[in-house]
This record gives C-alpha cells, structure tokens and sequence, in this order.
C-alpha cells in the first residue's frame, strides 16, 4: 500500500524541469482496481472455500443424528383360518425386498403370502409343512429356527427366499409393470428396476432329524433314566448357525437338557465334508427351579453359555464353554457346569418374552410390568475376575407387559411389542427407543419381525391383523451418548469409552467412542510440545542473541530445511530404527535428557575456570581436542565392539575438518563455539547413553522395564512393595527440583550470601565456587526429589498406578505417567513429532528475537548487563508475543501430524498417560479407517465428524492462542 | 474441488509403498504346494479389447496387478487398471460401474449387498480365487511351540486378562516367562481383521492395546522388531525374523499354517478365501473382458500367480465351481 503522493501545488516546472503529471496513470489506475479486486476476490474466495469445507463436514455429519423415520405401508387381516388357535402365527418374516411375508405356526406349517404395500391386500401364495411329526417347540430369529418335536427329535435349519430371475417374460407376466407383484408358480413376481422379471419363492433349508437323547460322551449309567409315562416331547429349543459350527440347545418334557455341536469341515481339494457331532447332557437346575414353568432356552455365541430362562425370573446360566472347546480334564470328557442362578425381573412380575439380541451375547429380557432390560456376563472389574451375569442396559419400559421382541439382522436395534399394541423400536447399544408405532384397534402384538434390512417392520396382532412399516434409521449406532459418553458394552465391566469400529461383520457391536481418540491426540501433542518446545526456544534465543551471524545465516536455513523432510520418512524412522533402538536403551536414553544439559553445564563452569586472555587462543586447540573426548564417549558406549574403527574414523575426520576448515593460524573461527557445543553435545549424549546400565541398576535396581511392569529386580525387589514406587518419583522429579533450586538460588539466596559476591575475588574462586554450588544443587535435588518420593510412596502414589490396575482398560487407565512399556510409544512419538515440529517452533521464534530493536540490546549491554540477561530479561520479553505464536503452530502442526504417529504409535485407542505407552489420534484414525469405510454408512460419517473435532480443537487453541498473543503484543509495545 | 477421499488415501498408498520395498528385502515365503496340474490351461481367444477395472483390498492388490500385467500381455489392446485403496472401496465401485472386478479379502457385509441389490435387483457374483491362510506370529527367538484358540482369545481379546505375559500361556523359558506380550494386528477397517476376530476370537473384542498396523506386512515387521510381540497376517508375509506359530483346532491338534494338507483340510483354523466380486446379471453372460480375465484367474497359469504371492492355490473342482457360477464353460 502506498500513501497517495501529496498534490501539486501549481503548474509550475519542477527542479528537476520536468513536468510533474497531475493525474494518475491510467495504467497505474488499472492495475489498482484489478489488485484491489482481485485480492478481494481472492481473499472472499479463501473464506468462502473455508466456508464450504466446514459445510461439507457438517453436511455429511448431520445425518448421524436424524431421528428414525417410519410410515405405515400396509393394514391387512390373516385369513381367518390363520387365526385358529392351533394355527396361530409363532414367528413372522419379511424377504429382503418386502415382496412377501412367511408366517410359521405351532404345528410347524409354513405360509408365504404377498404384501402390497399401498393396498389391504395380503395374499397367501404357499403352504409347507415342515415336519411330519407334531411340532412342540419352535424357536425362530431372523429366519434361523429350531422345530423341538413329540418324538424327542429336532430338526434346525434357516427359512429363506430365493430369487429367480426370468430370462424372458413368460406368457402370462407380459403385461407386469414395475412395482406390481403376480403371483407365479408359487411364488411372487415382480419386475425389477433394470426390467427383469424376478420370482421370489420361500427356500427352507431343514436339516434330518437329530434324536437328542444318544449322549457319546455321558456313560448311560450316569444320565437320569426318563420316568416312565413322560413325555420325550422337546418343549424348549434354540439353535444358532455360525461359519462352520452349528449349535443346538433343546429341553425336554422330562426336564433334561441337551447341548449339541455340529462342526463341518470341507477338504478344499475334493469337496468332501466332514462332519463331526457332538451330543451333551446339561445338569438339571436347582430342584426348586425345576418345577417352575419354562419361559425359553437360549444359546450364546460360539455355544458358550447356556440360558435356561424360567417364567418366574429365575435364570440359570450354564457354562458350555468346555463342550465347545472340546477340552476335558483328564480322562473325563468336557463337563458343562452351572455358572450362576440369579433373578432378572422385578419381585412380582413374570417374564412374557425373552430373546437373544444379534450377536448372541445379550439375553433380552421383557417381563409382564413392561419392563424390559439386557442382560450379559461381564467380569466382576476391567481388569477381569470373576464374571457374572449383569443387567447391562435397563430399557425405558413399554406401558404394557413385553409380549415380543425381534431383532434387526444389520445392527442392535430390535423390536418390542406389549400387550396394548405398542412397538417400540429399540437400540441395545445406546439403551434409546428409536421409534414407536401402534397396532390399529389396540390389539396385542403377538409376533413381530424386522425385515433383513431393517428397511421395515411387521407385526401380527393378537386379533389377527397384520400390519408393515417402512423404517429409515440407518445410523442407529451414531448417536451422541456413544460417541462422547461411556456405553456398557456387552462382556465389558461398567461403562467405558472404547473405539473398536469393526467393519468386518454385521453382528458386531461397534464401539464409536470418540473420547479415546481425542485423549490420544492431546497425548501425543502434549509429549510432543514437552520434547520440542525447550530445545527450539533456547536454539532461537542461543542463534540469535549468541551466535554470529555468519554462522546463523548457515544454522538457520538448515534447521528450516529440517521441516522438510517428509512427515512418512520420520515415522519410518520412529518405528523401523528409533522404536528398537530405544527398547534397547532405555535406561541409558532416560539418561541422556539430564546427562546433555549437565555436560553442557559442567563445561560451562570449566570454561570460567580458563583464563579469557587463554579462551580465543586455545579455542582451536580445545575444539580439536573435544573430538578426542568425543570418540573417548563413544568408545565407553560401544566397548570393543566392531563400532570402534568406525567411531575412530569419524572423529579423525571431524577433527581434519575442524582443523583445516575452522581454524585460521591460532584464531578461533566463527564457527568455533558451534564446533565446540556440537561436540559437547555429542559427547554428553554417548556418556549419558554408556551410563545407562549403571543408571538402571543404582535407580531401578537393574531393569527398568521389569519395574515398569510391576516386577523389579535387585535392591528394589528387596523394597516393601509400597516403597518400591521411589525410583519413579526420583526420576520425575529430581529435574523438577533442581531448576527449582536454581530459580530460588538465583532469585532469593545470591544477593544476600557474601560467598557469591565477586567483590575481591579473583575470577579462579569464583568459577570453583560456581561449580560447586552447581554440584551441591545437583545432589540436594536429588535427596530432596527421593526424599519426596519416599513420602508419597508411603502415602500410595505411585507413578505406575496404570499397571497395578487402579483404574484401566478402556476408561482413564493410568493417573501415572509410567506404566508398562511398549516398544511404539509416546516417548518415540514426541521425540520424532518434536524433531518434526522444533524448525517452525524455532524459525518463527528467531525471527520474533531478531525482530526485536537493537536499541533495547544496546541499552541493556551498555547499562552492565550481561548478554544473558539481556537476553533473558530485556529481548525475551519484548519477543514473548512472537515465541508464543511460534509455540501455538507448532501445537498446531503436532494435533494434525498423521503420518508419524500413524506408524510409530502403535495406534492403540488407549486412555493413559503414560509416556512409554501408545495412543491412537484422530488424525491417525482418519487415515487407517477411511479406506475401509462404507461410503455414507455410519463408521463413514463418525469418522468425519472426528476430522469435525479435530478442526474444533485447532480452531480452539489457535484462537485461544490469538487472544493471549494480542495481549502480549500489547504489552511489548507499550516499551 | 477436492477429492477428502483420496487425500485419505494417499499416505497409505506411501505405505504400501514401503512396505512393498520391505517385502522385497525379506523375500516372502513360497507356503503353497505345487499348482494342480489338472487345472485347465489359459486359452486365448481373439478380439477381447477395452477398458478393465479394479477396485477393492490391498491384500489382493499385487495378486491384481499380477494377473492384470499378464492379461494385457495376451491381449494388448485390453487397458487394465487396477486400485487398491481397501475392501470397502469396491462395493460402492461395482454399483456405481466404476470398476468390473472387486477384490475383497472378506465377504460384502449385508449392507453392502442390499446397495446392490438394489441398484440392480440382483445379488453381487462372489468368485473364490485363492486361499489365504492367516498366520500367528511371534519373533523368531521365542520358544513358544504352539497356540491354541483359547489360548490366542486370553492373548488378543478383552476376555482375557490385562498385561498377560509368555508364561501364562505356557511359556516355560526364563527370558520370555515374565515379560507381557506386546500385540500387534490389522487395522480395525480391514478385512484380516474382522476374520481374525470372528475366526480365531470368536467374535470376542480385541483389547485396545493391540497395536493396530494399516498394512499385512507392518504387522510382520513389528514383529519382527519386537522380541516379545505377537501379530497375526497373512502367512505369505512371513519374514525371517519372525517364527509362524501352529495353532491347535477343536480337535486338540496343532496345525501348521506352512502345512498344505492342514488348509486344504480346513484343519487350520484360520484360513480363508480370496474374492473377488463381479457384477454378472442373470441369464445373462459376462462382458467378454471380464469373462476372460475371470477364465485367467481361475486357469493354471492364473492359479501360479495365486502360487508366488504367497497364498494358496484354489483345487481344480472349486475352480470348476467358480467357472461354472459365472457360465464360463
């Protein structure tokens, strides 16, 4: 922006005798509107862009939290003859395309009738019976059922459909139009959107009879004989059908119980199965339980538990998992046992209807007050114990009692109806009611059924009417209480915060809690900020109010081409070279964080000791030297071992270099006191890392991470288990009070103590007493930090809480920021996203330092003050705004950093602090999921509300940032 | 203006990227026995050109490039493009007529399948190409002779004890006794993933300190690089630094994934097929290009490529099946 030049004040000619133009070009005028426009173009674009991103997201977010949309598609009546009392329906399904509905009765006869939404019409296309022998137990859930018959015999099977498509349009469809349905030899055709005429037939696929009662395993001596005159007749049956297993649960008239297995194994070079069953006998119930009515049986996934459910609300659940696992102690064959016998509805209710919910884990449990609730085993604490069936969700309960539930097959939603009518859709999840729907004429629901997609639902009244509703609700799982609440999950103890989005299969429960995630991203920025921010402000202060600057304009553009390298090569680095290095030397890394900064202290006090005259004549002795020391470090830390002529190599020819390069006859070079902390540097970090066994056996008496994991070694075993917490405490904080000393020496103690007063001294007894001192604060912070430790250890903290299990898996494991180690953890990650954000923390903090007036320096320096407190008292002051908005982008770049803490740090969901542990970020998330994610399905859209987040916290702390920056600003000026 | 999705997908493609180049230094396993001979030779015929597409898993992804380099060799009029962002990219792919094949290391999920369906009215065609025994991993030092399922549902899943160590689950040696068992696995998007759950956890959750790897072969490689690791990948990923456990089925015996008899007799417990989905109408034959690059992948010559990547090979009857599902023959 220029300030328009000041009129002319006549027409006079000028000194310079040219004519001064009057006007402005019009070329220059322009060039001014197309720049004026055309940044206000731009910068409107910028906005509108940004604008339109967060549209987006939102856009595609807020279908997760539409409520579920239903409409009524049909009201019909069965046939009277379906209404006879033998003939009732038990079970009703839906095909997948809503073109027909199957209804079974007890005496185990099929129906298959045409639904026409739109009109009252409800044909019945089809009738099969399904077993030639009186029916007297029918379990059904999403086409899966289990006849129990007179004969003590079984069979199990699913009902499905089959589509057949039609090449040509026979005779009699010519004339079927898209959305009518005919019926056609036996089944219902109907034309589908590409113009193929499709026929839908009812498929049961049933297996031969299995005779329960021929147990292999149980000797016939040992099985309770049948009492003469009882029925065999199968009262109770349920059967699940996985991959390769099928299993079968059945309770006779007599009372018995049989658990059955059937495993099928296919040579895939021949097609020829094999199939391996096996037949068990259950023990009976308590004898009390025994005379009570049977409500229904019912199995757990992969057959492991057992639910035999009696009217009364007496449940007892039997162990199973040995017959499925087919393991026997000793000799004896695999014995079920009872695992508890509780009581799941209210006193003075009875149980009117009961289910397995998908996934066969929760027992569904609606009784005759309306209430309803699911019921899982889940142990006794997250860290495991004892397990024991708990009511894992309690349902808002129905206004009459629960007299059915169906599930849905794509998600924990299911459906429940009473006895006035009401059909609540439900989701087990979240414990929320999705939808509620009324049969017409308040008449009870007496068999219900979502149809396989969940697109819709039927129910059958006690009256025999038959009504169908359309369901839309396909985010049933990514509503906001499991998101950013804790959700009791089935088998899990109490509510937790878990991210586990399994996409692989249906029966799944998805576990979308965001809070995990969240807590993994501020992890890994917080450890991040802790590694990286100390090294580039100082590097900044040091470059620019120390260094020369010849050797800034090479220092600082190669730091800054740090930042280029790409984010994927240094967590590449991380996990393949830095993650095995570090579990390697632990200890000894530990180490290094004091051992750098000491050695460059130490250093520092022996250089007082040299006199100044000596300093610039010697420098390029010393520096030459330092590389000797080096090589001496890094033979300690390497021993003999091969490394040596290589670590004799490379100091020989950093010393050539130094010589020849730096030094100029006995002058120092400007590059000299870099050399010399390079070396310093290089030097402390070989001697920390040589020291680390010694380390680990005087702290942690000799494995670090067997005292992480609660198992220590040498003198620290020999602690009580209490006291065994010190090390920790000495470790964390003994840095602590030693900076802490150091500020209260410097600030309170030196005035007022004469030692310190350089008065009549000379220089040598002030640098011995420097030293000193400096040694004396080192070893009181250490007695003090073990001191502390001492009593808080006594007092129960303990840094590891994590691994002694106070509070774990799933919820905020660890209060302590040590814990168990794990090669991919947050320390690798906040070294390498450190490395990865110290060129911008310490290229945007330089500048801020520079930027400062020269003026302040000089009148600082001229005053008497050292170029250290000048630095510290006058520059960094003025700079503050500057390095605090350098420490925000940073922050900035840390939160969104995916590539490195995607392959270094192990992405596990956990919620812990600590420092030799994973996390996953949602960033990191992001990338792993997203390729995988159905496009517009709920995991699709729950990950782009957590990109949602991501973007709310950065708006949140760069305006936080903003804010505070301002204020400092603010101040600086007023100088 | 811009594409979110393949922003999300460029780092993986890095990835696998580098993840190949790893491969390449370890060499992978040759597992599978010979290639049937009684499959039936790959017959050329003439005329086949256009476009094919693919679009689906990355553990099928050098399997598609493969059988796609030797397709266009044979008919170089043919342009063959093969993406493998993952096994959810290829349902929507097939229904939007984006891509004529869709490799999937798991089956379509119901939701899925009813997008489908539809769209077209009926079901998408599943064509088993290759088995991929699912191999259980630990470093190549530790002593651990076999694994049984329960064993693996103590060590991978939530019903299992926290920071369970070697010696709880059988691990006699001093070294590894006492030390947890540092998990890795599959992302949980992946297909590897859910089967290994379903397969070998039964259905259990995983505990969330598996540490998750976006590719088949980070997990080998962390593995490798961790002495008290354990992960489980597909076992042509197998690398010299780590050791493939066998794994004890129902019937008390430990298997050998390594062991061909022990797949094809599905005595090993977690194993499973490869797919790939077409779109195929009814009665109605496959557009010529598909059909002969579904007839390649079900050939010998196919089954070979099938062979050096490390899976196993289909018998000639299930190709026959397969053949016979999409009117091949």
């Amino acid at each position: 922006m220029t300030e328009a030049p000041p009129p002319p004040a006549s027409n006079e000619a000028t000194f310079t005798g040219r004519a001064r133009r009057r006007t402005t070009r019009r070329s220059v005028k322009v060039i001014d509107a197309v720049t004026k426009y055309g940044i206000t173009i731009g910068g409107l674009g910028v906005v509108a862009a940004l604008a339109a991103i967060i549209l987006f997201l939102v856009g595609v977010v807020l279908p997760l939290f539409y409520n579920a949309d239903t409409d009524r598609l049909l009201v019909d009546d069965l046939p009277a003859s379906a209404m006879e009392p033998q003939r009732r329906p038990v079970a009703v399904a839906l095909d997948e395309n809503l073109k027909g509905l199957w209804t079974l009765d007890a005496t185990g006869s099929l129906i298959l009738y045409q639904t026409n939404p739109g009109s009252e019409l409800t044909q019945k296309v089809s009738e099969v019976d399904l077993s030639d022998v009186p029916v007297t137990a029918v379990s059904e859930s999403r086409g899966v059922v289990g006849l129990g018959r007179e004969d003590g015999t079984v069979i199990v099977g699913t009902i499905g459909f089959t589509l057949d498509y039609l090449g040509e349009h026979p005779a009699d469809l010519q004339m079927i139009r898209e959305g009518e349905r005919r019926l056609y030899n036996g089944g219902i055709a109907d034309l589908t959107r590409r113009g193929v005429v499709r026929v839908t037939r009812l498929n049961p696929q049933l297996s031969e009879p299995i005779a329960l009662e021929e147990t292999e395993e149980t000797p016939e001596a040992e099985a309770p004989a049948t009492r003469p005159g009882e029925s065999l007749a199968v009262e109770q049956i349920d059967f699940i059908d996985a991959r390769n297993t099928q299993y079968l649960a059945a309770r006779r008239a007599d009372g018995r119980l049989f658990w059955a297995q059937t495993e099928t194994k296919t040579n895939l070079r021949t097609g020829e199965k094999r199939t391996n069953l096996r037949k068990y006998e259950l023990p009976p119930p308590r004898r009390e339980a025994r005379d009570a009515e049977v409500e229904g049986i019912y199995l757990a996934r992969n057959g492991e538990n057992v639910y035999l459910l009696f009217r009364d609300g007496h449940l007892v659940w039997y162990d199973t998992r040995d017959l499925a696992a087919n393991r026997g102690s000793g000799d004896a064959g695999p014995v079920a046992r009872i695992a508890q016998e509780l009581k799941v509805v209210e006193d003075g209710r009875t149980v009117s209807a009961a289910e397995m919910l998908l996934g066969d884990f929760t027992l569904i449990v609606g009784d005759s007050g309306g209430g309803l609730a699911g019921w899982f085993p889940a142990p006794e604490t997250p860290d495991g114990g004892k397990w024991r069936m708990e009511m894992g969700h309690e349902l808002a309960p129905q206004p009459a009692p629960v007299t059915s539930v169906s599930l849905s097959s794509r998600d924990r939603q299911f459906l429940t109806g009473d006895a006035e009518g009401n059909l609540w859709l439900r989701h087990m999840t979240s414990g929320t009611t999705q939808a509620k729907l009324e049969l017409p004429e308040g008449e009870g629901a007496a068999v219900t059924a979502i149809a396989p997609r969940t697109d819709a639902a039927v129910a059958i009244g006690t009256g025999g009417s038959l009504a169908m509703w359309e369901i839309h609700n396909p985010h049933a799982d990514g509503k906001l209480p499991q998101l950013f609440f804790p959700v009791h999950y089935e088998g899990r103890a109490g509510g937790e915060f878990v991210w586990q989005s399994s996409a692989a299969g249906d029966d799944a429960e998805p576990k979308l809690s965001l809070v995990p995630l969240i807590w993994g991203t501020l992890k890994a920025t917080v450890y991040a900020m802790l590694f990286a921010t100390p090294i580039a402000i100082l590097a900044a202060i040091y470059s620019s109010e120390f260094m020369q600057p010849r050797v800034r304009s090479v220092v600082k553009p190669s730091i800054e081409m740090m930042a280029g390298l790409p984010s994927v090569v240094l967590g590449y680095i991380a996990a393949q070279v830095l993650a095995p290095w570090a579990e390697d030397v632990l200890g000894g890394l530990l180490i290094t964080f004091a051992a750098v900064p000491v050695g460059v202290m130490i250093f520092g006090f022996l250089w007082q000791l040299v006199p100044p005259s000596e300093v610039n004549r010697q420098a390029g002795r010393w520096a030459l030297g330092g590389w000797g020391l080096v090589a001496l470090a890094g033979l300690l830390y390497y021993g003999f071992a091969p490394p040596l002529a290589g670590i004799i190599a490379w100091a020989v020819i950093a010393a050539l270099l130094t010589g020849i390069v730096l030094i100029k006859g006995d002058d120092a070079g400007p590059y000299m006191p870099f050399v010399v902390m390079g070396e310093l540097v290089l030097g402390s970090i070989l001697l920390g890392l040589s020291l680390g066994p010694a380390f680990e056996w005087l702290l942690f008496g000799g494995d670090l991470k067997g005292w992480l994991r609660g198992a220590p070694e040498g003198w620290v075993a020999a602690l009580p288990e209490r006291l065994q917490a010190i090390p920790g405490w000495t470790l964390l904080l003994t840095p602590l009070f030693v900076v802490g000393l150091v500020v209260i020496f410097n600030l309170y103690l030196r005035p007022k103590l004469p030692l310190f007063d350089g008065r009549g001294r000379t220089r040598t007894q002030l640098a011995v007493t420097d030293l000193l001192r400096f040694a004396a604060t080192g070893i009181a912070g250490l007695l003090l930090a073990t001191g502390t430790g001492f009593f808080l250890s006594l007092i129960g903290g303990d840094l590891r809480s994590d691994f002694l299990g106070k509070i774990t898996d799933g919820t905020i494991q660890s209060s302590g920021i040590f814990g168990l180690f794990d090669p991919r953890n947050a320390l690798n990650v906040g070294m390498i996203m450190g490395f990865a954000i110290i060129p911008i923390i310490y290229t945007v903090s330089e500048d801020a330092l520079t930027a400062v007036p020269n003026t302040l320096r000089s009148a600082s320096l001229g005053a008497g003050a050292t170029p250290w407190q000048t630095a510290v008292r006058v520059v960094l002051p003025v700079a503050v705004s500057g390095i605090f908005s350098a420490c925000m982008i940073g922050l900035g770049r840390a939160v969104g950093e995916t590539m490195i803490v995607l392959m270094a740090a192990g992405n596990t969901p956990t919620m812990n602090l600590n420092v030799f542990d994973g996390m996953r970020t949602l960033s990191a998330n992001i990338a792993t999921e997203m390729p995988e994610a159905p496009q517009g399905g709920t995991l699709y859209r729950v990950l782009f509300l957590s990109g949602l987040v991501l973007f709310a916290m950065t708006f949140l702390v760069n305006t936080l940032a903003e804010l505070v920056r301002i204020r400092f600003r603010k101040r600086a000026f007023q100088l | 203006m811009f594409d979110l999705k393949h922003l999300m997908a460029a780092p993986r493609r890095v990835l696998t990227a580098a993840a190949a180049l790893a491969a390449v230094a370890g060499a992978a396993t040759d597992v599978a026995a010979d290639v049937d001979p009684n499959l039936p030779e790959y017959e050329q015929t003439s005329g086949i050109r256009g476009d094919l597409r693919s679009v689906g898993s990355d553990t099928l992804s050098n399997l598609m490039t493969k059988w796609g380099e030797r397709f266009t060799s044979i008919y170089p009029q043919v342009n063959f493009e093969a993406e493998s962002k993952g096994s959810s990219t290829a349902p929507p792919a097939l229904i939007e007529g984006a891509a004529q094949l869709g490799p999937m290391s798991r089956k379509m999920k119901g939701e899925e399948v009813d997008r489908f369906q539809e769209e077209f009215g009926y079901a998408p065609t599943l064509v088993r190409t290759g088995i991929d025994a699912i191999a259980v991993f630990v470093h190549k030092d530790n002593p651990v002779e076999q694994l049984s399922l329960d064993q693996l549902k103590q060590i991978f899943s939530v019903d299992g004890k926290n920071n369970i160590t070697w010696g709880d689950v059988g691990v006699s040696d001093p070294r590894f006794a006492s030390q947890p068992i540092s998990l890795y696995g599959r992302n949980s998007a992946s297909g590897t993933y859910g089967f290994y759950k379903e397969a070998a956890l039964g259905k259990a959750d995983f505990k969330n300190n598996v540490k998750e790897q976006p590719g088949s072969s980070g997990v080998v490689q962390g593995v490798g690089g961790d002495r008290y690791a354990i992960g489980y990948s597909g076992v042509g990923y197998s690398t010299p630094n780590v050791k493939v456990v066998p794994i004890v089925g129902t019937d008390g015996q430990a298997y050998d994934p390594l062991d061909p008899d022990a797949v094809y007799n599905e005595d090993y417990p977690i194993a499973r097929f490869l797919y790939v989905y077409v779109n195929k109408a009814p009665n109605q034959p496959l557009e010529p290009v598909v059909a002969e690059f579904a007839k390649l992948m079900l050939s010998k010559e196919g089954q070979e490529i099938v062979d050096s990547e490390g899976f196993y090979t289909l018998s000639p009857y299930i190709a026959e099946q397969e053949r016979e599902k999409l009117g091949l023959n």
